[in-house]
């Protein structure tokens, strides 16, 4: 396996096991996620791809039983040390999830809302991070007129763009997306996976989806997970065209999953 | 079999009529008989004669005393300790404990809760038989229903909302305070509302607490004794012989009247929230 490695690792992991209760979810997993790179993270179902994601902005905290092993380093420290500021973790690591979210406040306030918990109260900054974020979302043209208008009021494509902007509002350094297509139509999805292109200009965006030719599309790097284990991980390409291990082959081939 | 099913419907609806029209019968009875007792003199003057003549309004000033005190009490208690429970609580032994205790408190005799409110707060806090006595009392009494109530509330917030909270570096309290209160807060406010429907018609709790039958003036403070409807109410059917019939159908019309519009207006609103509501 190729170790990926790059002097702009934005996040390392180094023989990460997650526990649920008795239940060994993560196996031992060692990777680096890149600075301006895609890292799609494939498997079937129940293979842990969710819970691996959600531990890189420890959204899995609050459930009983959930123990952690092994380093995982974001941004420079070890995320589950004791001393780690959750919240401080949290806006440097933004996450976009598999069903749209916006909360039921307007377009604006949804926008505004990361930034106003930070203490930001100036309608003129708040007005330029609105529009900045809308736009990098690839939204802004659609909803400039209707900003006041609720967000759940938009379609389920544009309603996830929102939660795109909601996130980059904060000014991540890691975009974490959970199957950001999955409730989405074709060209719905089609204009997410245009825009994630876009955002690894400026971060590093890492995906799980159990769609394959998404991670092909618009991946840099795939990692394939199965029970738990990193079976592979290499430049998409070679997963998709050359892949060294079998299970592998047999799950980009449809063979398995 | 066709008509085997369509007996057990219709025993079925038959029981659900034999639930809602003796109520629904006893309501209008009383109010058809409140009627000719209910004046403006009866609504607006105080007791003269035992109550026997004059009218009511320190009861009606007295009830809505009550409301006011034990709202002030009950909301933020009840509305704490619901957020705790539903937000902040482990899963753990103490807050199953904790969470039982609540439903059995539910269930104690309203009396038991008279009782409690006389020995703590006239007897032990010095407060006296007064508004603020029985404010507390009936807050005690309450205190589960609201707690369960904004529970509930809390509950029917999709977790999504906490999710996307939470990963915008939110903390747990903003979370609560900036995304979930707000859209819980129907709930909590009808639940509320609903409430103090009951506390509305207490007799026992208020009967030791600091109740008086007939009083020449409207309460003052917190510290005053008072008046209340369902105690003159109970009074007035126990132990005046020469109370005419008319004035006490007015009362229970009076207090009826009050309990029902918070109730009914409780559930438009929540009706009327509930249709714009998004999610």
């Amino acid at each position: 396996m190729v170790a990926v490695q790059g002097k702009d690792t934005k996040i390392m992991l180094r023989d990460v096991s997650i526990y649920y209760s008795a239940l060994h979810v993560i196996k031992g997993v060692s990777m680096n996620f890149l600075d301006k790179e895609i890292t799609a993270i494939i498997g079937p179902s129940g293979s842990g791809k969710s819970t691996l994601l959600r531990s890189l902005n420890r959204m899995n905290d609050h459930i009983a039983g959930m123990r952690v092993e092994g380093e995982a380093n974001i941004l420079g420290s070890n995320v589950y040390a004791p001393s780690v500021d959750v919240v401080a973790l949290r806006r440097r690591v933004g996450m976009v999830f598999q069903k749209p979210n916006p909360f039921p406040k307007s377009i604006y306030d949804n926008v505004a809302y990361g930034p106003r918990l930070q203490g930001q109260k100036s309608k003129v900054e708040l007005d330029g991070i609105v529009e900045r974020s809308l736009t990098q979302a690839a939204l802004w043209h659609e909803v400039k007129d209707r900003l006041h208008a609720s967000g759940l009021a938009l379609s389920g494509g544009q309603q996830q763009r929102l939660c795109i902007a909601r996130a980059l509002a904060v000014d991540p350094e890691v975009l974490l997306m959970d199957e950001p297509a999955s409730a989405l139509d074709p060209a719905a999805t089609a204009k997410i996976e245009d825009l994630m292109l876009k955002l690894k200009e400026h971060l590093a965006v890492v995906v799980v989806t159990h769609n394959m030719q998404q991670a092909a599309r618009v991946s840099d790097f795939t990692a394939f997970l199965l029970g738990g284990e990193l079976v592979e991980f290499d430049i998409t390409r070679k997963i998709f065209t050359a892949p060294t291990d079998k299970r592998t082959d047999d799950y980009i081939s449809g063979r398995m999953g | 079999m066709r008509t085997k099913y369509q007996a057990r419907e219709i025993a079925c609806l038959l029981a659900l009529f034999l639930t809602v029209l003796p109520p629904l019968a006893a309501v209008l009875y009383i109010f058809v008989q409140a009627l000719p007792g209910i004046s403006f003199e009866y609504i607006f003057s105080m007791p003269a004669r035992r109550g026997i003549e004059g009218g009511i309004l320190p009861a009606i000033v007295g009830t809505l005393w009550l409301m006011f005190g034990t709202t002030l009490a009950v909301l933020p208690i009840g509305v704490g300790a619901g957020i705790y429970l539903a937000e902040f609580a482990p899963n753990n032994r103490l807050t199953r404990l904790l969470e039982m205790a609540l439903v059995n408190l539910a269930g104690v005799p309203s009396v038991v809760f008279g009782l409690f409110g006389y020995t703590i707060f006239v007897i032990m806090l010095g407060f006296g038989p007064s508004i603020l006595s029985a404010s507390l009392t009936l807050a005690a009494l309450t205190l589960p229903l609201v707690v369960t109530a904004t529970r509930q509330a809390l509950y029917g917030v999709p977790m999504s909302f906490r999710e996307a909270s939470l990963s915008l570096g939110a903390t747990r309290w903003q979370t609560v305070s900036t995304i979930i209160m707000p859209c819980a807060r129907t709930g909590v406010v009808t639940g509320t509302l609903l409430a103090l429907a009951r506390a509305a018609g207490e007799t026992a709790p208020i009967l030791i607490t600091g109740a008086a039958f007939a009083l020449p003036n409207l309460p003052r403070s917190f510290m005053s004794r008072f008046m209340a409807l369902p105690y003159h109410l109970y009074i007035s059917v126990t132990q005046i012989p020469a109370m005419p019939p008319e004035r006490m159908w007015a009362t229970a019309g009076i207090l009826l009247f009050l309990v029902l519009a918070m109730q009914v207006g409780a559930t438009i609103w929540r009706e009327q929230e509930r249709r714009k509501k998004q999610w």
